[in-house]
């Protein structure tokens, strides 16, 4: 079902690097998306992710259909709010944001802040890795760095690779997962040669040195699963409590799935981690659609989910397809979250192309410096997951709201989205600021103000006790202080 | 479990892991290799150090209420604290309290030793390592490295109110019956207010 196969001879070939082979030429926009509409229709009808025909026209670098080392591939499928429209670089993981602050790239403020502040507040230390006092009060500091179980000699047999990826997904509900999908391995979304992602800093597989291509060859599935964040605490964004949401939901999901992986092995399969690109595969695997806030939404619980490492493994199974719920159509007239990023970072603009990729394409420099100043109040923003209107509880309006809209034939969607932007602009504000109080943090005090608002507590607090009307939580840094620093683009 | 009334079965919808040939492997099979299992990775993790700076606690009615809320938050369906300072010096081993978190079991991890068996344990495990770190990073001790038999660890959830013991000395609790599991007893020398 998949393969990649050599380009012909005569091409360059030089790994990560697009080789300026005499005659080679970008076919035209025309004609690359004629082929990824071709591709599309021919894999609707194979009934498969994606399909590879091995004597297509375009052999040119440049084209989606070419590695930058100048071998074929097929074009992965991830649905209409991404296309690969050109040669896609695999991105080597140390390029991230996290990596390149470890290594003092971005200053040293901001890597004095990532590297060597311990955060304040004591919820903080205990979910928020790179915060924390000791690491050991971290708890995926074990389930990342655990050493790595053995495969099964006892191999167990697979009759029906569709009956065994039902199990897997009731397997990962079963463990906690909200969400779970399996994608058909591509090259375009593996990291690059030799990188991994693994927060313990070793990757000890046997197969690091396998090309991007050699490994979807290798290991055809990739696992996603994770857990969605708590909606009524995530409405504390740019606050501990939203930070406790976001972090608290990643440390299950890296549990299910570093179980998930031990099962995998025990059945007698490998499974590797670290190697892929989790948005990706959360596409591929019809978990959701990338949104204009560069953050992948899902049917049922939005824009407040998080990618973790997924899996890839050699076990045969059944690879889903991308979804359509919307996104595309809905982030095009909406822009809500570029309205409320605190920074700026998100854009009000068409989608553009990066590295042969086209998509919504955030400003992550923007959106990662703001960090250190607001260190005392928060670790991560979080505000375009909280107000996406796709980001709701998983009620039953909800439902009928999504329902109506995926439903809709595209050319009708315009007036179905206009009409649910409107009603979540009314009920849930243009400029959500929803007060939220969890273990006595309470969002109704102001950004540095220190208070006891709790009425039941008689303890003699440092800080007077404080009564607060009303339904507002106050968030740092406020939007409209902002404007006066982050101009936008 | 489905209710059956001769050919009628209630709830109509079939269980999820029927026609599943991997489920009861899944659930019951031990692994081959210890390694693969989550439970015993974190169960071997050693513990964190306590923040040397103790935070300021709001009244002990008020911190009860947050250790609990924050144990709920992380999937615990049943959270109690025992005052032990009326246990025995064996039970209590040097700490004041004791909080007792309980999740729903649909498997007993005694007997379903396979990765779904134990899934409780795990669940379990999220959620008191994250309550532990936290006491440990307001500045108080908080354990869970103190073996605590099984039968123990039901006995404590009793005197935390969360049910009873059956005639068959298995806890018993209400909504969930026996299908519950006690996670790892977190000792603590935080200031709560017991339950019962």
């Amino acid at each position: 079902m998949h393969e990649t196969i050599k380009r012909p001879v005569g091409t360059v070939s030089v790994i990560g690097k697009t080789p300026a082979a005499p005659g080679t030429s970008t076919p035209d926009a025309a004609t690359v998306e004629s082929v990824v509409a071709r591709r599309a229709r021919e894999a609707k009808n194979a009934g498969a992710t994606a399909v590879y025909e091995a004597s297509q026209s375009i052999t040119e670098l440049g084209s989606p259909l070419v590695a930058p080392d100048g071998t074929l591939r097929m074009v992965p499928n991830l649905g209409r709010t991404v296309h690969v429209v050109g040669t896609v670089t695999n991105v080597d993981v140390n390029d991230g944001p996290h990596p390149k602050n470890i290594r003092g790239e971005l200053g040293k403020a901001m890597n004095q802040w990532y590297t060597k502040t311990v955060a304040k507040d004591p919820l903080m230390r205990c979910t928020d890795n790179s915060h924390a006092a000791d690491k050991r009060n971290f708890l995926t500091t074990f389930t990342n760095a655990a050493s790595k179980g053995a495969v099964n000699p006892n191999r167990t047999p697979v009759a029906d690779p569709k009956v065994l990826s039902q199990h897997i997904k009731r397997v990962a509900k079963h463990l906690g997962a909200d969400l779970v999908g399996i994608a058909a391995a591509n090259p375009a979304f593996m990291y690059a040669a030799g990188s991994r992602y693994v927060q313990d800093g070793t990757a000890n597989d046997a197969y690091q040195k396998l090309t991007p291509d050699e490994l979807a060859k290798r290991f055809p599935f990739v696992i996603q699963a994770t857990v969605a964040w708590d909606h009524k605490t995530l409405q504390a964004h740019r606050h501990h409590v939203g930070d406790m949401s976001y972090h608290a939901s990643t440390m299950q999901a890296a549990m299910i799935l570093k179980s998930i992986e031990g099962y995998i092995k025990e059945l007698g399969y490998t499974a590797i981690r670290g190697a892929v690109n989790p948005q990706g595969a959360g596409l591929a695997a019809g978990l959701g659609e990338l949104g204009r806030n560069g953050m992948l939404i899902t049917e049922r619980f939005g824009a407040r989910v998080h990618m973790p490492d997924p899996i890839l493994t050699d076990m045969a199974l059944v690879a889903d397809k991308p979804i359509d719920i919307g996104v595309e159509d809905f982030c095009k007239v909406c822009r809500k979250c570029a309205s409320n990023c605190p920074t700026n970072s998100i854009t009000f603009g068409p989608k553009i192309v990066y590295n042969g990729i086209e998509k919504y394409k955030i400003n992550w420099l923007t959106c990662y410096k703001i960090r250190p100043f607001v260190a005392d109040h928060y670790g991560s923003c979080l505000t375009c997951v909280a107000v996406c209107p796709f980001t709701k509880p998983d009620a039953w309006w909800r439902r009928v709201g999504g329902k109506l809209l995926s439903t809709a034939p595209i050319p009708l969607r315009k007036p179905v989205v206009r009409a649910l932007k409107w009603i979540d602009d009314r009920f849930w504000g243009e400029f959500p600021s929803k007060r939220v109080r969890f273990m006595g943090y309470d969002t109704g005090l102001m950004p540095g103000d220190h208070a006891c608002t709790i009425k039941e507590c008689t303890a003699d607090h440092a800080e007077p006790a404080k009564v607060i009307e009303g339904n507002v939580g106050y968030y740092a840094p406020i939007k409209k202080n902002t404007e006066a620093y982050v101009k936008r683009g | 479990m489905a209710l059956r009334l001769g050919s009628l079965r209630f709830p109509w919808r079939r269980s999820g892991a029927a026609g599943d040939p991997y489920w009861d492997a899944f659930i019951n099979r031990p692994p081959a290799d210890i390694r693969n299992m989550i439970p015993e990775i974190v169960g071997c993790a050693p513990e964190g150090n306590v923040y040397p700076t103790p935070t300021e606690l709001h009244s002990t009615n008020v911190t009860t209420s947050h250790v609990k809320e924050l144990a709920a938050y992380l999937g615990t369906q049943l959270v109690g604290i025992v005052d032990l300072s009326q246990q025995l010096p064996e039970v209590a081993r040097g700490y004041p309290f004791a909080v007792v978190c309980a999740v729903r079991a649909e498997h007993d991890p005694a007997t379903a030793r396979g990765p779904g068996g134990q899934a409780p344990v795990q669940n379990g495990q999220f959620a008191t390592f994250i309550v532990a770190s936290w006491i440990r990073e307001m500045g108080f001790r908080a354990t869970m490295k103190i073996d605590v038999p099984a039968e123990q660890r039901e006995r404590l959830a009793v005197v935390a109110s969360l049910g009873r013991l059956n005639a068959h000395g298995r806890l018993t609790v209400p909504t969930y019956a026996t299908k519950i599991y006690v996670a790892d007893i977190i000792f603590t020398d935080l200031p709560m207010v017991a339950d019962g």
